[in-house]
């Protein structure tokens, strides 16, 4: 068995490692894919009947976890093609990249957009790439103020649940929110109606936040 | 890539278990590891577990001490025939053999105080052999007639851990006789240099 367990690891994930990084596979070719390595791994023979004795999800578990270590394909090709998304948002020059932009237009690689790249992940696939992406804010062109994490780790909109519902710029862009004067920049927020006291102290606090990142007219948004 | 991966996989999974990591670090043969990895995990083929996935076995009645139903637990540990295996191991290697409440306490138990983590990893593999060796004893006994005997366990496990030891081990250089007489000193005088053993994840072997 220990044989097999090789021969999985080492060739069976490597074949369709091609087509993986590239399309997104449908959920019936991947559970094929499955089903092929789940037979191989517990040798069904010619009669076809043999035990599975440990759980697919098990058996996908790394080593320190009580599994072998075998990589499931579902994850394997979202992460893979996750990797062409963070190329796409990470400032990368390339024909491919104008194409693509051209086609689905400069917010491509953002989830919400009108026009998706259907290819490239969607649905909760997709938002946890934009849950755990952490911006580093340059002339803040590209990063959303409220609902991107450039601050701490951590986004706006979760930290200040209150602020971010009395926003009348809950879709801008960091760059949109303050201007630049001389050289320093200031922000400025737009509310919905005046706040009460308790909202004005954390909007204070919400500023003493913001103000500890840095911005630079000059260089690009990046993730880190 | 590989963190994505890490990311996405990470959703379900749950900590880290400090009883696979020393499994897997054991120095033993990648067969036998996998058989203790599905044996720590209670899903091997007996006949407790055959019957209850319907599969049509003439008793469940544990072959080497004829006394209690065969479970995994107890073939390789409640039953008085495997604590005899054991009992051996423990007196070969000098130290009290305690009672663990079952066989997975006793393999997060099985290491030797005064010995380095490397010299332990050595150690584990002898574990891993004896349970491996139990097994075979099992099988041989259903399918081929053969006679239980504690001893001839021992001495299998030994030979296995002696043989893997020899060609895996560049630093390892004693007779069997050696190994047999005094194993703690062998043991002691095992120097791992910087060679890892990669033991999964290298190129295929054929066994």
């Amino acid at each position: 068995m220990a044989g097999r367990v090789c021969l999985l690891k080492s060739v069976f994930t490597a074949i369709p490692l091609f087509y993986l990084s590239f399309f997104k596979a449908p959920i019936l070719v991947c559970n094929r894919i499955i089903s092929i390595q789940r037979k191989f791994l517990w040798a069904w023979g010619r009669d076809n009947r043999s035990i599975s004795w440990v759980r697919w999800e098990n058996v996908c578990k790394p080593l320190e976890e009580g599994g072998l270590g075998i990589k499931d394909v579902r994850n394997i090709n979202n992460a893979l093609l996750t990797k062409w998304k963070w190329r796409l948002m990470n400032d990368e020059k390339g024909k491919w990249k104008d194409i693509l932009v051209s086609r689905y237009g400069s917010e491509i690689g953002r989830s919400q957009t009108r026009l998706k790249w259907q290819s490239c992940g969607e649905g909760e696939d997709d938002d946890w790439f934009q849950k755990t992406i952490v911006w580093k804010v340059g002339d803040g062109g590209n990063v959303r103020f409220w609902e991107d994490a450039w601050v701490n780790n951590n986004n706006l909109k979760s930290l200040y649940p209150r602020l971010y519902s009395l926003s009348m710029d809950q879709r801008m862009k960091v760059g949109e929110v303050g201007t630049w004067e001389g050289y320093g920049w200031q922000w400025r927020l737009n509310w919905r109606k005046a706040r009460f006291k308790w909202e004005s102290s954390l909007e204070e606090e919400l500023l003493m936040h913001i103000n500890r990142s840095v911005m630079n007219k000059e260089s690009k948004d990046s993730i880190v | 890539m590989k963190s994505a991966y890490a990311r996405l996989a990470n959703q379900k999974n749950e900590v880290h278990d400090g009883v696979f990591c020393s499994l897997w670090q054991a120095r033993a043969m990648p067969k036998a590891l996998i058989t203790a990895w599905r044996i720590l995990l209670g899903r091997i083929p007996t006949s407790v577990n055959l019957l209850r996935r319907g599969v049509a076995v003439n008793s469940s009645i544990c072959v080497l001490c004829r006394e209690s139903e065969e479970t995994s637990q107890h073939l390789f540990w409640e039953c008085s025939f495997a604590q005899r295996v054991w009992s051996l191991c423990f007196r070969w290697i000098g130290v009290l053999f305690v009672q663990h409440k079952d066989l997975r306490c006793n393999f997060e138990n099985f290491y030797l105080v005064h010995m380095s983590i490397k010299q332990n990893q050595v150690w584990k593999g002898m574990w891993v052999a004896i349970v491996r060796c139990i097994w075979e004893k099992r099988n041989s006994v259903i399918f081929k007639q053969g006679v239980p005997d504690a001893e001839e366990i021992f001495q299998m496990a030994q030979l296995h851990t002696w043989f893997w030891l020899k060609h895996r081990m560049c630093s390892f250089s004693y007779a069997f006789s050696n190994w047999h007489l005094n194993p703690s000193q062998c043991l002691q005088s095992v120097l791992l240099k910087g060679r890892s053993l990669v033991m999964l994840e290298s190129k295929p072997r054929s066994f």
